[in-house]
């Protein structure tokens, strides 16, 4: 095992074991008041008027009147307004802000205002959108962003098939459930306005926060406290109560606590992209699968948020781990009355190879092939194109990977005896995570900066990634330290705060150990040629490798900077009474290049495989006229301990060229390839096609009756 | 705001009850989720509430060779723990909630909530229990089929408390008990079966059969259960198809969150028929 | 109403509403180890030992409190056996964004101060009702398994 890898106790342990590390609904300081936020109750309405019962002493209203520059949350497109002003489109869109010291006078407050809507006709699924049967709600289109491109000679291929193989699948909303609510806490004392808070990525409310307030960054503090999971959850969605509560702390002077009950953060945060998934293979007389074509619907809600950049990741995906001559791919993200989708591990990767991998395992079938063995012939191998036409130039270990998955679950074995045994079933997945962010999107859009600041023995790390469980305060230290080739004591490192960390980018798409740690380790290099200097800082700015390109008109070029793999096998049996899915045991081999923590990774490996479990059969999340059906923790259920099987993870050795000490990015990987490992393993065990996830034992007895 | 009553007899808390229209608050874990208001405020319960969890005469838990009688404020924790209690009676109380739910749960609050999905009742119907109401004058032992009369409705008076369960503590060659949630922990029922049999020599002395959440109340067939009794356990299919139709007939559950009718239905059935064909020739 | 309880082996007095959660009055005596997750008994982040059970303080109306013993982590954590626990997570690697941390850490003494000896099933068993959304729980386990021979005879 490299040095590095060798596990130590992380840094944020001691005060997370004994309960002292303060999280933002823990922070309590004299003069605080509470914020509680008004939200719309219909999907889609002209608010008429707004009526405001006289407001007790020390009581205040805040809304979009509030706003001295910009009602807007700058994400991709800019039609997100911080407060509603005279039309909501979700429910659970904010309208207003009730602020003051006593909790139940809010209740009381929010009680007595009455909101007048005049209802429009809403439009709540992708159906619904693509029939256009109601005004629109994004410009002039039912959708936010419309992709396509196409790879090798697409229509000319298509020509030679001699047959078609073709799939439609269903994904449905996936809520983070982190532990910790939605939670902020804003100060204000007459020049900066301060928010601390539960986040991925201070820099994104900073921005939201110029863009809203319209003063200049010095003006301007965000901290990241100690976050309860994030998921994706954090990402771009704290921008709005962390504006909400900065807006709050201005207006009153006061600091300002922004705590989500936990019904009100699932009904209003942003969720994981409900797909309509299709693919056709087109195969000729030797079975060989010579063109693609592929179309992904999404529903990205009301705003469109991060949802055109997680439908990128969709598309570049899908074409999945093996390399097809000819590809045709076309997306859509819809506007619906629906909550607002955006981040969650794995963004956008999932859909996509749920549905690549269902497809493959059908094929299989279909051509009465082994299902590993007719992934093997298409594997992409160095050298290879990507489904954006962007060269592989590191090695791949596919097949490694696959003889190790094959071995470890003995899936050959099980496969064939299954056939014969009633209700048992295996399957298995190949997938990949691109690390970092989309395209040229880390030199164009990103620019990150990472800074490390000696003074006489010790080292201090700066920059704005944040600890939300992954490991970033123990990983980060481990590579500055190992780099200085110094005791890992000397080496310090908080939660960021905007003040003194550069913004090396969001804490998202499975980049700060690809990206911001080869940031600082690049950093700690020209540390160490200066070490005799007494106390100097360095700044290193990310420069784009010279090797890659991408255009972002056409998605022509590398669509990431660098990949991790894997490979799941899960081996499943049915209650033949209850429907339910026993899970037998799952088995994962990844490369991830080289782990910098045995220990953390360990745990991105097996709460990204739990996660991935719930999202395949048990996290069920409808809408229904608008409105999230599950929206508790008794009703949208996550997997408990006694719902956990046997995991078997292993490693393979293959080091990037582009992280540090040859690591790639992990914590979205392990999400990605369970929910079709797991539906091929049912698929087996019924002898019926599996289209949808979540699977339900409700949908399996109907699969089994039909 | 409401107030509140802490009697510390059961003869106070009769007094009290016959003289104040009040809500009896026993485990809580019920009542402090449905009257939940704003983290760090307290809970908005609609009228006057009376603590008797912490009544002594309530907490005992009685068990003879021909009952075991359970005081209202026992919780399920205290149940599970005691040894003298039958194991087969044990099976669909360690599957409630979760430890820390079982710690305050109670039968009587889970009887007087009266859940289509309420863990405790499929048992309570099979074995015939009762429940003790008393009030300052009266003391009625009622049974549990007669107690329940609707989701969330019991004939419990405004005066009276309901004081005890009585479970019969009869022995049974075969018990069954299987809850369908959509986890393993912590999960409210989507269907629950609880059965008991006796088998003597191959003749099947008695038989009760209780399914939960497939209906407004628990499903019990005592005409249906008559007709199997004394029939010849491997020698019963046609009768066990008979009974699996009479339950087809009366099994009415609903589509909601967290099932299907045809789900609950199928599933029920399918347990039955597992009961009264595999486990009771084995 | 005034409540009189015992915090971590401390008499407090409180003067509240009777329908106040357990969970809210710790958290202002500030016990915030003490953490709110779901308000409704199915996470277990607001864990603590009631009379030496765990229970959810967010199900516990403070009226109900009266004379009770109350241990949160912020007492729990001067004890030999806090040590033992701490050092069996530290271990397993069973703490990631420590939100459900305190929860589970009362759940493990729950475990071993009914059975020092549990097995993996029984361990499962009893951090049922305690949610964790990042470690998939095995490492917590793991934790509590080396807890138990790191701290064995404390128990």
């Amino acid at each position: 095992m490299n040095k590095i890898s060798e596990s130590i106790k992380r840094f944020d342990f001691e005060d997370k074991i004994s309960g002292k590390a303060i999280y933002t609904p823990d922070v309590h300081i004299e003069g605080m008041i509470y914020a509680k936020t008004l939200r719309s109750k219909v999907p889609r309405a002209k608010i008429v008027y707004i009526q405001i019962p006289t407001l007790p002493e020390g009581y205040f209203i805040v809304d979009h009147h509030d706003i001295p520059e910009k009602n807007v949350i700058p994400v991709v497109f800019d039609d997100q307004p911080i407060f509603a002003t005279d039309e909501v489109n979700y429910i659970g869109e904010p309208i207003l802000l009730v602020v003051g010291p006593e909790k139940i006078v809010i209740l009381e407050i929010m009680d007595k205002i009455i909101i007048e809507y005049q209802a429009i006709q809403p439009i709540l699924s992708i159906e619904d959108a693509e029939s256009c049967s109601a005004p629109f709600i994004f410009k002039n289109q039912p959708h936010f962003v419309k992709y396509e491109y196409q790879k090798g000679s697409f229509y000319e291929s298509v020509k030679c098939a001699k047959r078609v193989i073709s799939d439609e699948f269903r994904t449905g909303y996936q809520e983070q459930a982190y532990l910790e609510t939605q939670s902020m806490f804003a100060t204000y004392d007459g020049h900066t306005v301060c928010v601390q808070g539960s986040m991925q990525c201070p820099y994104y409310i900073v921005e939201s926060l110029k863009v809203a307030l319209g003063w200049d960054e010095s003006r301007i503090r965000v901290i990241q406290m100690p976050t309860g999971g994030a998921f994706g959850g954090k990402e771009e969605y704290p921008s709005l109560p962390g504006v909400h509560a900065a807006l709050a702390s201005i207006k009153t002077k006061r600091p300002v606590q922004l705590v989500f009950e936990r019904q009100e953060d699932i009904q209003c945060s942003t969720k994981r992209h409900p797909t309509i998934i299709r693919i056709e293979s087109y195969i000729d007389e030797n079975d060989d699968i010579i063109a693609r074509d592929i179309e992904v619907k999404s529903d990205g809600g009301a705003y469109a948020g991060l949802s055109s950049v997680v439908l990128q990741r969709t598309i570049f995906s899908i074409a999945g781990c093996y390399n097809i001559g000819n590809l045709r791919v076309r997306g859509t993200v819809f506007a619906t009355n629906n909550v607002v989708t955006g981040a969650f591990r794995g963004f956008g990767g999932p859909q996509a190879f749920y549905a690549i991998e269902m497809h493959m395992e059908n094929m299989a079938n279909q051509l009465e092939a082994d299902p590993i063995e007719l992934r093997r012939k298409y594997f992409v191998k160095q050298g290879d194109t990507s489904s954006t036409q962007g060269i592989f130039y590191d090695p791949i270990v596919l097949d490694l990977i696959a003889d190790e998955v094959i071995a470890m679950s003995d899936f050959n074995e099980k496969r064939l005896r299954f056939k014969s045994e009633k209700l048992k079933g295996i399957g298995c997945s190949i997938f990949y995570h691109g690390c970092g962010f989309t395209g040229a999107g880390e030199a164009e859009l990103i620019k990150p900066s990472v800074r490390l600041k000696k003074d006489k023995s010790e080292v201090e790390i700066f920059i704005s990634s944040t600890e939300i469980g992954q490991g970033v305060l123990t990983t980060m230290r481990k590579i500055v330290a190992s780099t200085l080739d110094i005791s890992i004591d000397h080496v310090h490192h908080n939660y960021p705060d905007s003040r003194n960390c550069p913004d090396s980018g969001p804490t998202v798409a499975s980049r700060t150990v690809l990206i911001v740690g080869r940031l600082l380790q690049d950093c700690a290099i020209e540390m160490k040629k200066r070490w005799n200097e007494e106390s100097f800082d360095i700044i290193q700015n990310y420069v784009y490798p010279s090797h890659l390109s991408w255009d972002n008109q056409i998605f022509k070029g590398n669509a990431y900077p660098d990949y991790s793999w894997g490979a799941n096998v899960v081996e499943v049996e049915i209650d033949e009474n209850t429907y339910e899915i026993d899970v037998k045991g799952i088995w994962a081999v990844y490369d991830i290049g080289t782990p910098i923590d045995s220990k953390i990774v360990k745990g991105q490996i097996e709460g990204g495989i739990v996660q991935g479990l719930g999202y395949a059969m048990m996290e069920v999340l409808e809408s229904k006229a608008g409105k999230l059906s599950q929206d508790t923790f008794t009703t949208y259920i996550i997997p408990s301990s006694l719902d956990i099987p046997p995991i078997f993870s292993k490693l393979v050795e293959n080091p990037s060229t582009v992280g540090p000490f040859g690591a790639r990015g992990l914590g979205e990987l392990p999400l990605v390839g369970v929910a079709p490992a797991l539906a091929s393993a049912v698929q087996q065990a019924i002898g019926t096609k599996i289209t949808k996830i979540p699977i339900t034992p409700e949908d399996i007895l109907k699969e089994v009756q039909s | 705001m409401v107030k509140s009553f802490q009697p510390t007899t059961l003869s106070e808390a009769l007094d009290i009850r016959m003289n104040y229209d009040v809500m009896v608050f026993c485990g809580g874990s019920d009542i402090m989720i449905k009257y939940r208001s704003w983290s760090g405020t307290p809970a908005q319960f609609p009228k006057d509430v009376m603590y008797i969890g912490h009544l002594k005469e309530l907490k005992s838990l009685d068990v003879n060779p021909s009952e075991i009688t359970i005081g209202a404020a026992v919780s399920f924790s205290q149940f599970l723990n005691d040894e003298r209690i039958p194991t087969m009676f044990k099976k669909p109380i360690e599957q409630i909630g979760s430890v820390a739910i079982r710690n305050i749960g109670t039968f009587a609050g889970n009887i007087c909530h009266a859940s289509p999905a309420g863990d405790t009742l499929p048992m309570l119907y099979a074995l015939n229990a009762k429940v003790v109401l008393m009030s300052k004058r009266f003391r009625r032992v009622v049974a549990i089929e007669d107690f329940i009369s609707g989701p969330g409705v019991t004939c419990l008076k405004n005066d009276e408390i309901l004081t005890y369960i009585i479970i019969p503590n009869t022995i049974f060659s075969h018990s069954f008990y299987r809850k369908v949630g959509s986890r393993k922990a912590n999960a409210i029922s989507k269907v629950s079966v609880f059965a008991v049999a006796d088998v003597v020599e191959y003749r099947l002395a008695d038989v009760r059969i209780a399914v939960g959440s497939c209906g407004p109340i628990v499903i019990r067939l005592k005409d249906a259960e008559a007709r199997i009794i004394g029939s010849n356990i491997s020698e019963s299919d046609q009768t066990v198809n008979s009974l699996l139709r009479m339950f087809d007939d009366k099994i009415v559950p609903i589509d909601d969150v967290r099932s299907t009718k045809v789900y609950r239905s199928k599933v029920a059935l399918n347990l039955i028929e597992t009961f009264l064909a595999k486990e009771l020739r084995q | 109403m005034k409540v009189n309880f015992v915090l971590n082996q401390n008499n407090v007095s409180v003067d509240v509403e009777h329908s106040n959660r357990l969970l809210d009055v710790l958290r202002d005596l500030h016990q915030t180890s003490v953490k709110e997750g779901c308000g409704e008994g199915e996470c277990g982040t607001c864990s603590v030992l009631l009379n030496g059970k765990l229970v959810n303080s967010c199900l516990i109306a403070i009226a109900t409190v009266e004379g009770c013993h109350v241990t949160t982590l912020e007492g729990y954590r001067n004890t030999k056996r806090f040590e033992a626990i701490k050092k069996g997570f530290e271990v397993s690697g069973g703490v990631q964004c420590g939100f459900c941390t305190p929860g589970f850490v009362l759940a493990a003494e729950a475990i071993l101060s009914e059975n020092p000896d549990p097995t993996t099933a029984e361990i499962r068993k009893g951090i049922e009702g305690n949610l964790c959304r990042c470690t998939g729980y095995q490492m917590i386990i793991d934790g509590i398994l080396a807890a138990k021979n790191i701290g064995k005879g404390l128990w």
